[in-house]
């Protein structure tokens, strides 16, 4: 869809479906100017998603999950705890209510007399990552052991539970792992693969009220620049209305596979050096 | 009871920037352990919000932190930020009334640029308490403050550490630029040559002992002449503050043997200092806990009548134990600012032991908390019972109310049933007090003037209260204490 036809589209979605004057919506605006529709929308996006407590359920998950990554970081060998290191990524922890609708109207059939599959009265229920972090890692491996722990809590036998530490149980005691599992989109085969975007994700829920979710996505640094990338490059583009050549997307999908080879590349050195400092000939 | 984990990381930041940057930034952080934290930091954050609506304050903002060693991440002019910690679970299980009494004034503290935000234990133990560590005394700062605006010259009394060089020097803060504040403190200074020499002091700028040279020939008339002087080239009203007006008549006591002798000297002291705040029509506040009137009539015989000047028209002001609106609330402020987190069941074995109807020795019982705490790394129950014990077995905290009851009780040979009525009171649940006639029967056999002096000598002297027929003691903490002393001589009676 282009993205003049997704600004419209959202501005359309509004005007049909927005509950206007319903509950605590405000008013339809009376010049209908698509500006203050889209303004009225948003303002109240912004005030339902803050009436909820999704992000401070949110920063408690991170909390808890920092807790387990900082646990496994001092378990390393001295000589590994510099290599590894992590970064979170708590700048848009809260998804805008710009986003919210361009999800909306592209999943919406418009001119069909459908109401949207994901509607005003129901995104804070519908949608998985109106609240959601990143967590950054150097390698692959590391992502991959990060992952395994995150895990281990929601895939051991309830016997098994005290082997967790007292981190991986407070995860666990606090929120559940839907599936219990994080999402593999890394190795990901061409024919299932949408776009260049390669993380773990997994949607955790607040054990206490399992409607308030949060999303929270495992990757490398290098899939990190690629996305930080594509979201200046492709995805704000098109959300302002503006075209992307298709030979552009094209480059930056390869750019995406490339950056993963690079990935693979570190990790293979990453090893070979770590063999041969554990058969003692150093490097 | 824990010390707060300030190793914890995530956390929501409320950060404020000073557009002129003239004064630092600052991050107060709500820290983020768990699940257990979402309710308190929601709360919280709907608390100060509201105060930061209310009061129109714009240079707020509020974001979420992965670590705050890079809070500058989240905006560069944060890089040199000082940052106030704070674990968001010490927010728990607060309605909105208490979270925006405790807030409510950090805020305003941040938005004003003032250095501290909350009292701590420790802040203020030793010396008077100021600025953030000066707590609650609002209503007795008002009508000091009315009084002197008025014209009148005021005499506070309480027994000591009551708090009331503390009121003086807020009072004084408060007042300066509508007034010119002087302040004497005679027990640093304690003979009318120190004193001259002080004022001497600050008239001309010399050095404190070389105006002592000066003063120390005719000491009464440096004073009278550098208060003059100082009175002369004020422009707005002079008002001077003397704390332990009777350190200084001890001090002429030591000095002068002859009782003929002292009686004058104090009278031509009290003289010098009287006239050029009379002519300049400065107003006086002194302070003291010891009545020094009660102490001329008892040791020199000095009537009422024969006082010069102002300090024959002193208004007494009375300062009682603080009646804290709300106890609770200023109990946790000192808390958050000493770093202790107490559990819901911590807190209410305080709100059953400790109040700060008594500053002082409720803060040195909680430096004792703090330093215990931060000792073993948590203290629970059983660990503040014996902390308690020890405490009221070994402090010297109320040893002036003790002091009081032994040597100035104003009828003489009654202070035993002082000491039985204190401890009728001790005797009942706190809140439960003696009942009128239950006092009236302990004082039985006295004149009725003298039964009347004494009841309101006991609400003047001790943290007691007269409410709804019954004496009732206002300080859990000196509840307690009486009640060991009573256990102690019991003791020692076996």
């Amino acid at each position: 869809m282009s993205s003049e036809k997704i600004a419209t589209k959202i501005v359309e979605l509004i005007r049909q479906h927005f509950p206007w004057g319903q509950r605590d919506c405000p008013p339809r605006p009376a010049d209908d100017d698509p500006i203050v529709v889209e303004k009225s929308a948003t303002g109240w996006i912004k005030n339902r998603v803050n009436s909820t407590s999704l992000e401070s359920t949110a920063l408690a998950l991170h909390a808890r999950i920092q807790a387990v990554v900082e646990e496994m970081q001092d378990q390393l060998p001295p000589n590994e705890r510099s290599r590894f290191f992590y970064r979170s990524d708590l700048t848009h922890l809260m998804k805008s209510p710009e986003s919210i609708l361009d999800k909306m109207a592209r999943e919406w059939e418009a001119g069909k007399g459908k109401a949207p599959r994901v509607g005003f009265d129901d995104f804070a229920e519908s949608m998985d990552d109106l609240a959601r972090f990143r967590i950054v890692l150097n390698f692959l491996a590391d992502v991959e052991i990060v992952c395994v722990k995150l895990e281990e809590p929601y895939k051991v036998a309830p016997g098994g539970r005290s082997r967790l530490t007292p981190k991986q149980q407070a995860l666990y005691n606090d929120f559940a792992l839907r599936d219990h599992c994080l999402e593999d989109l890394i190795m990901l085969g061409p024919k299932d693969r949408l776009s260049g975007e390669r993380c773990r994700k997994g949607v955790f829920s607040l054990r206490k009220d399992g409607l308030v979710r949060v999303e929270v996505q495992i990757q490398t640094m290098l899939q990190e620049a690629w996305d930080k990338k594509d979201h200046f490059l492709v995805y704000e583009p098109r959300r302002r209305g503006e075209d992307v050549e298709p030979c552009h997307s094209i480059e930056i999908y390869a750019m995406s596979e490339l950056l993963y080879v690079a990935d693979l590349t570190f990790d293979r050195l990453l090893d070979i050096i770590r063999k041969r400092r554990s058969g003692g000939g150093g490097d | 009871m824990r010390m707060r984990d300030e190793q914890l990381k995530t956390c929501k930041a409320l950060t404020w920037v000073d557009e002129t940057g003239k004064l630092k930034s600052r991050a107060l952080l709500f820290l983020v352990r768990g699940a257990e934290d979402i309710t308190p930091l929601d709360a919280l954050q709907v608390a100060c919000r509201a105060r930061i609506a209310a009061r129109g304050y714009s240079a707020f903002e509020w974001h979420a932190v992965a670590d705050p060693g890079q809070i500058s991440t989240v905006d560069r002019r944060l890089y040199n930020a000082e940052i106030v910690r704070f674990e968001a679970c010490e927010f728990q299980n607060l309605n909105g009334g208490q979270l925006a009494s405790l807030l409510d004034p950090i805020i305003d503290h941040i938005a004003a640029g003032h250095p501290e935000l909350v009292p701590r234990v420790g802040g203020a133990v030793g010396g008077p308490a100021e600025g953030i560590q000066f707590l609650n005394r609002l209503c007795e700062v008002a009508e000091l403050i009315a009084s002197i605006r008025a014209g009148e010259s005021i005499f506070l009394q309480a027994p000591r550490r009551m708090g009331k060089t503390s009121l003086m020097r807020r009072v004084q803060k408060e007042i300066e630029g509508e007034f010119t504040t002087l302040a004497l403190n005679l027990e640093r200074d304690p003979s009318p040559a120190e004193c001259a020499a002080r004022l001497r002091s600050i008239q001309t700028g010399e050095g404190f002992h070389t105006a002592l040279r000066a003063a120390k020939p005719d000491p009464h008339r440096v004073l009278t002449d550098s208060l003059d002087a100082l009175c002369a080239h004020s422009e707005k009203s002079v008002v001077l503050f003397v704390d332990e007006l009777v350190a200084l008549f001890e001090g002429i006591k030591v000095e002068d043997a002859q009782e003929d002798a002292r009686r004058s000297h104090v009278l031509s002291f009290l003289s010098a200092m009287a006239e050029p705040l009379d002519k300049h029509s400065a107003r006086l506040v002194v302070a003291g806990s010891v009545n020094w009137q009660a102490y001329l009539d008892s040791e020199l015989e000095i009537t009422h009548d024969e006082l010069p000047g102002l300090f024959s028209r002193l208004q007494k002001l009375i300062i009682h134990p603080l009646d804290l609106e709300n106890p609770e609330c200023e109990l946790r402020r000192l808390l958050l600012g000493s770093g202790l987190v107490a559990d819901p069941a911590d807190m209410s074995w305080l709100l059953e032991h400790v109040d700060l109807a008594l500053p002082f020795p409720a803060t040195r019982f909680l430096d004792s908390v703090l330093a215990e705490t931060k000792r073993r790394g948590a203290t629970d129950r059983s660990a503040l019972d014996e902390l308690l014990r020890d405490f009221l077995k070994t402090t010297e905290a109320f040893a002036d109310f003790d002091n009081h009851l032994r040597s100035k009780c104003p009828i003489p040979g009654a202070s035993d049933r002082v000491a039985l009525v204190l401890g009728r009171i001790a005797s009942q649940p706190f809140g439960d007090g003696a009942s009128q006639d239950e006092v009236e029967t302990i004082l039985l056999g006295l004149e009725e003037h003298e039964s009347k002096r004494l009841k309101a000598w006991l609400v003047d002297t001790f943290p007691v209260k007269d409410e709804d027929d019954h004496f009732r003691f206002v300080s859990r903490l000196f509840h307690q204490w009486w009640q060991s002393q009573i256990a102690e001589e019991r003791r020692n009676h076996e």
